[in-house]
């Protein structure tokens, strides 16, 4: 186990370099020089040559680039890539454009509200998803099944962004209320007050990703209703419910597991849109005010983050299935 | 070997010299029609799509008013003028919809033919040769699933500008890795297969293997994928339309809901209208998509 884990890290690490090699070459292949932007008015060639000389743009991309003629190879011990690199590894993220602060401050400043929204939206799939499919899996065919299946197929069609219109929308109409708006809450400060603010954005998420689970989930638990051992467990005597919840739940979670563990690295993609709507300043508000406004440094960082997510949860999502299924052993 | 041609696939006979008969018109629409009534909620699906696409297609005709120019008072209500109302600054919400579906089909379906065509390609590379580029490609296509889509897509529509090509572009390589996926796992199982080995006894060298062999009985699994991914990539226009980032000036169901939320005061036809539309196509693609695969693979059927 020690040593898969390892060996998966050092995966992860590969992963995470190849990423962070592709953003930076995405960033710099665009057209349009930073420095220039930087200079402002009355910009000379010279001071754009400085500010070049001052942000290292005068270096190579890469340590080891490739040559149309003859050595082919040509290595330079200094490279743009190389500080780059260098600087993040001393936990430098770099410096927002914008307001001149340093990036890894200002995410430490708002991955409260994103961890929040996210786990919010986890624990809604959670206790929503998995029961339901359970119910419809073991009563298949029945009116409740048909509900939760039709319901599941409409939560998977119906576009979050929209759904968190019409949550802003409809109530402020009918009833003239809108949930708390603008300066972030607090937790700890108002415990109410933030799960208003914070609520109905995990709630929205949690439609389509709720869907997905109640689906799986009763899909997983038939298939697993079909296998010797649940007859087994029958035939031995144990009631309906003790076979279903002891013997066919465990079993039938690894690929909703999977599922699970790809939606929380995936929900950096529905904060930047819900936060946009309930106006939260998060993680995700950040990414799409920075990529709009070409804060490139931000945007980088920010992929480097969700890469750094996605190579986590799928550690933990590898690792619950030696927990889920002992047969499953990591060597 | 006589006795074997009945589990030739068609490939195989063709290369044999044995075609299969073709049946008539009559027959084909006969069963089509079973086919329907066997089918009821794909048959809602398609109609549903057919509908959208036909609204679409022909809105330059149809459509009662012109998509951009304004056509009444801003924010009016239903009436059999406006029949779902006017929007934010005057212009007809039905004509919008009819509009609007113009670039997300359009939108979706090319860049669903293209990136699942090329996952097809890059999935039976994968499996049918195995070994070093078999592990680069997956582990590539395991980072890019996880990879969170919506972002993926903002920083290339992003820094290639939003236009309807990067737009195009940028779901087409959303598209790939899933359909690279499920296709290797195909391919592996179908690799081994007595055709493949006849095939490869016969002395066909890889490439006819794979298009001539391996690629006819992977089609029809791509097929069913794509319809399953075509309600996914409309959400995901309809998403960077949001944002703001779709394509500019043309109407467009997401940016519409992006609109009715930023007006003020609020109108609820606008905010109804676009998003519901958005829905439906949506619903239709994925129940048209489910009942597809049930019918391919009737093992499948009632368990999702």
């Amino acid at each position: 186990m020690q040593t898969f884990i390892l060996r998966r890290l050092l995966s992860g690490v590969v992963i995470l370099f190849v990423l962070s090699v592709t953003v930076f070459l995405l960033l710099r292949i665009v057209p349009g020089d930073p420095a220039i932007r930087r200079c402002g008015l009355n910009c000379t060639r010279a001071g754009i040559d400085a500010i070049h000389l001052e942000l290292g743009l005068d270096k190579p991309y890469f340590p080891v680039e490739v040559r149309r003629g003859p050595p082919f190879l040509s290595f330079s011990e200094e490279s743009q890539y190389g500080h780059y690199l260098a600087r993040v590894l001393k936990g430098n993220l770099g410096t927002s454009e914008l307001n001149h602060k340093p990036v890894g401050e200002q995410i430490i400043s708002r991955l409260p509200v994103t961890v929040e929204i996210m786990v919010m939206t986890l624990i809604f799939t959670i206790i929503i998803g998995i029961p339901f499919g359970i119910v419809s899996a073991t009563l298949r065919n029945s009116p409740i099944d048909y509900l939760v299946r039709s319901s599941s197929v409409l939560g998977l069609a119906i576009p979050s962004f929209w759904v968190a219109t019409l949550v802003l929308v409809l109530p402020s109409e009918f009833w003239g209320y809108a949930p708390p708006i603008g300066r972030k809450i607090a937790l700890m400060d108002d415990p109410i007050g933030n799960f208003k603010q914070v609520a109905p954005a995990a709630a929205v998420l949690a439609l389509g990703s709720a869907a997905g689970i109640m689906r799986l989930t009763r899909s997983s638990l038939l298939e697993v209703m079909r296998q010797d051992y649940m007859r087994t467990a029958r035939a031995k005597g144990l009631q309906e419910r003790a076979v279903i919840l002891k013997h066919g739940l465990k079993n039938s979670m690894i690929p909703v597991i999977t599922v699970l563990g790809l939606q929380v690295s995936g929900l950096l993609g529905g904060a930047i849109i819900v936060e946009q709507i309930f106006t939260l300043p998060g993680l995700g508000d950040f990414t799409l005010r920075s990529l709009v406004l070409k804060d490139y440094d931000v945007v980088e960082t920010m992929t480097l983050y969700a890469g750094v997510t996605v190579v986590a949860m799928n550690l933990l999502v590898d690792v619950s299935y030696a927990w889920l299924d002992p047969r499953i052993r990591y060597s | 070997m006589p006795e074997n041609i009945a589990v030739q696939s068609p490939a195989v006979l063709a290369d044999m010299g044995i075609s299969e008969r073709s049946e008539g018109i009559g027959a084909t629409l006969r069963k089509l029609g079973t086919l329907a009534r066997q089918n009821p909620l794909g048959t809602v699906g398609l109609i549903i799509i057919l509908v959208f696409a036909g609204a679409a297609l022909l809105a330059p005709y149809l459509a009662p008013y012109s998509a951009t120019a304004l056509s009444g008072t801003k924010n009016e209500g239903m009436s059999s003028a406006h029949l779902f109302g006017t929007e934010v600054v005057g212009r007809d919400i039905f004509s919008r919809v009819m509009f609007g579906g113009r670039i997300s089909m359009s939108v979706a379906f090319i860049s669903v033919i293209g990136g699942a065509s090329a996952g097809m390609l890059i999935g039976i590379i994968s499996g049918y040769f195995g070994g070093a580029i078999d592990s680069m490609i997956q582990r590539t296509v395991d980072t890019a699933i996880a990879f969170p889509a919506l972002l993926l897509l903002l920083i290339i529509t992003q820094l290639l500008g939003p236009s309807f090509r990067t737009i195009v572009f940028a779901l087409t390589l959303a598209v790939i890795p899933g359909v690279a996926r499920i296709v290797r796992g195909a391919v592996l199982s179908e690799k081994n297969n007595q055709y493949v080995e006849a095939a490869r006894a016969t002395g066909a060298w890889p490439p006819r293997i794979l298009l001539r062999h391996i690629l006819p009985n992977v089609v029809a699994l791509g097929i069913i994928v794509m319809t399953t991914l075509l309600g996914g990539i409309i959400l995901a226009e309809a998403s960077l339309a949001f944002l703001g980032l779709g394509v500019p000036n043309a109407a467009s169901w997401g940016r519409d809901v992006s609109d009715a939320r930023l007006a003020f005061p609020y109108h609820i036809p606008s905010a109804i209208f676009p998003g519901a539309a958005i829905t439906l196509t949506v619903l239709g693609f994925n129940i048209l998509g489910d009942s597809i695969r049930d019918i391919a693979d009737p093992r499948l059927r009632g368990s999702r």
